[in-house]
């Protein structure tokens, strides 16, 4: 079996809730918790829920940005000791993310030039000139050379995310973690961007977290899917297996929620009402039962652990679909 | 035939004198029908709803053309006449639910407010908004309608943004990006919102989104506007199935939830395409 690149086992990450006078009630808020996932060179594996489901958290804890709570975590095999920034330094140059509002991760006071050179600035790392540097990595990216001395508020929101690409790139990383790559952007542009990250990925050997809330976009780019609900995964395993025959029931519902763009294929019924509840009360027993059309009495008693159906394909459900 | 709700006819609109956002569009909404206009950003989609509501921003103008409401031709009508129209019979849904309440009023308070010009006393205003906000689906509304608006999800605030539309009673309802902001599965439920409206109220809806599934799950008719013109405007089930200018084929060949198979790449709509979309039709 090939090494993974990135793997997580048992992570967990809490908050502190501030409450209470001089924060003597604070709480300890569990965000994420019993994350065990990996990426193998080359694989894009996609990360789906809703908003608030710990998925951009999960994303960041991978690579340090939020200090993990518990389990740990490893990059080509080396275990990741302590949860400091410098304990994962090494890895920085190997590893890029690709933030959600491109806009708004490009300073609107620095050249596009600048902003996506930034990285063999911050890393000691060589290049001939900061020009040509910049050049070849808008090249790289299918945007103009004369991008170099824009600035991010003449930039198109395809575009901008097109810079997004070329700054996470610089340093020529294995593993790009790109959060949310297509909100906000049209259908049109949606295609080039992600055409882009496919061709970049066959090009320089990438390997790819994908997160997103967009199922249609998850069902193209990735080769796995892990859905997170609260905090936890609920299921993963192939991405086709899963769209083919979702075994937990919100992942079921999730696709079953997607807008059809066919006026003959509306659907009459919702097959989900209803929010997910807070993590400030959390249900007892599985996390779902309280939207699940199918939730039995030991659903609200007993919470159902992450169990295998085949050697690739995980849920957490005690009664999956079948 | 009886009078269109609404009628836009060849309007066209331009920003500080050169560009030209909406180029001669026709636009029709009958009663008891849900219509949408789809277009990419910048195809003057939100420009032609602005106009409809009279909220154009100054810099532009109406070159020529007129939008008729019952009949009434409102545009060149003076500013007192637009925000009484504007209040009694033409509502806005935007697509940001944060932004469209202020932060330090309750939710109660607003939509009392947004019912100024109606009879009532304000406690039979406060009743009202609550079986409204009861009616769109928000649970223990007497509760909710005493919370601030960043104590309310998303889709809780876009629930009420709706309620607050509906409270004046319009005859037009006008949804800009009203699902954009929120996840599938509250887009679902805003969909079907959307749905049970339309059944109940009679009005007239008019939906402006990017979203393709949207305009598929809700509306009867739609319209395509690309680059300021409207392309294309028909019965919806015409238009996905049987697309006739070529960026309603490009446009629908490109979503990628129309393509069930997995595919490595993307269609996309190239710059040649591009081109090629308004040629010959000339203005």
């Amino acid at each position: 079996m090939t090494q993974p690149l990135i793997e997580a086992q048992g992570l967990g990450v809490n908050f502190r809730a501030p409450g209470g006078m001089l924060g003597l009630g604070s709480r300890r808020l569990m965000i994420l918790d019993d994350i065990s996932l990996a990426v193998v060179p080359g694989e894009t594996l996609g990360l789906v829920g809703e908003s608030g489901s710990g998925k951009t958290t999960l994303a960041r804890a991978l690579l340090g940005l939020v200090p993990r709570s518990r389990g740990s975590v490893r990059f080509e095999g080396a275990a990741i000791a302590g949860t400091e920034p410098s304990a994962f330094r090494h890895l920085r140059r190997k590893t890029a993310m690709m933030f959600q509002d491109p806009v708004g991760s490009l300073s609107p006071r620095v050249s596009i030039g600048a902003a996506i050179t930034e990285p063999f600035v911050i890393h000691g790392a060589a290049m001939t000139s900061r020009r040509e540097a910049a050049q070849a990595l808008l090249k790289l990216v299918g945007l103009p050379a004369d991008f170099v001395s824009r600035y991010p508020h003449e930039l198109s929101g395809g575009q901008a995310r097109r810079a997004g690409v070329a700054r996470a790139l610089a340093l020529r990383p294995s593993l790009v973690i790109a959060d949310e790559p297509t909100a906000g952007l049209d259908v049109s542009i949606q295609g080039e961007i992600l055409n882009l990250m496919t061709k970049l990925k066959d090009e320089l050997d990438l390997s790819y977290i994908i997160v997103t809330h967009n199922l249609a976009v998850v069902r193209h780019v990735s080769d796995r899917i892990a859905v997170m609900y609260m905090g936890r995964i609920v299921e993963e395993g192939p991405t086709q297996t899963i769209f083919a025959k979702a075994r937990h029931p919100y992942t079921a519902s999730l696709i079953a929620s997607e807008p059809i763009p066919d006026p003959r294929q509306r659907r009459q019924h919702l097959a989900i009402t209803g929010e997910v509840p807070s993590i400030l009360k959390r249900p007892k027993g599985c996390e779902f039962h309280t939207r699940c059309p199918f939730a039995q009495p030991r659903c609200r008693a007993e919470a159902p652990a992450l169990s295998s159906l085949t050697a690739d394909h995980k849920v957490r459900c005690h009664y999956p679909i079948n | 035939m009886t009078e269109p709700l609404l009628a836009i006819r060849d309007l066209t609109i331009d920003y500080a004198g050169h560009v030209q956002a909406v180029r001669k569009a026709n636009l029709e909404v009958r009663l008891g029908e849900a219509v949408g206009l789809v277009g990419e950003s910048g195809s003057g989609k939100s420009t032609l709803a602005s106009a409809i509501t009279g909220l154009l921003p100054s810099s532009s103008r109406i070159l020529s053309g007129d939008i008729a409401f019952k009949g009434q031709v409102i545009t060149g009508a003076d500013r007192r006449a637009q925000a009484a129209l504007r209040g009694d019979e033409i509502a806005m849904v935007f697509q940001d639910p944060m932004t469209s309440f202020n932060p330090v009023l309750t939710i109660g308070e607003q939509l009392v407010d947004f019912q100024c010009r109606m009879p009532g006393s304000p406690m039979e205003k406060l009743n009202r908004a609550v079986a409204m906000l009861a009616r769109v689906g928000i649970p223990d509304p007497a509760l909710r309608a005493r919370a601030y608006p960043h104590e309310l999800s998303g889709g809780m605030r876009q629930r009420c943004a709706i309620a607050a539309a509906l409270l004046v009673n319009p005859s037009l309802l006008i949804a800009d990006e009203p699902t954009t902001a929120l996840d599938v599965t509250m887009e679902a439920q805003i969909i079907h919102l959307f749905r049970e409206l339309r059944r109940d109220y009679g009005g007239g809806i008019l939906i402006v989104t990017h979203h393709l599934g949207v305009v598929a799950e809700l509306c009867d008719r739609v319209y395509v506007m690309y680059q300021g013109e409207v392309v294309e405007g028909g019965d919806v089930d015409d238009i996905f199935h049987r697309p006739r200018h070529p960026y309603t084929r490009a446009l629908l060949a490109c979503d990628p939830a129309r393509i069930t198979e997995r595919t490595s790449y993307l269609p996309v709509i190239s710059d040649s395409e591009r081109a090629g979309f308004l040629r010959g039709s000339s203005l």
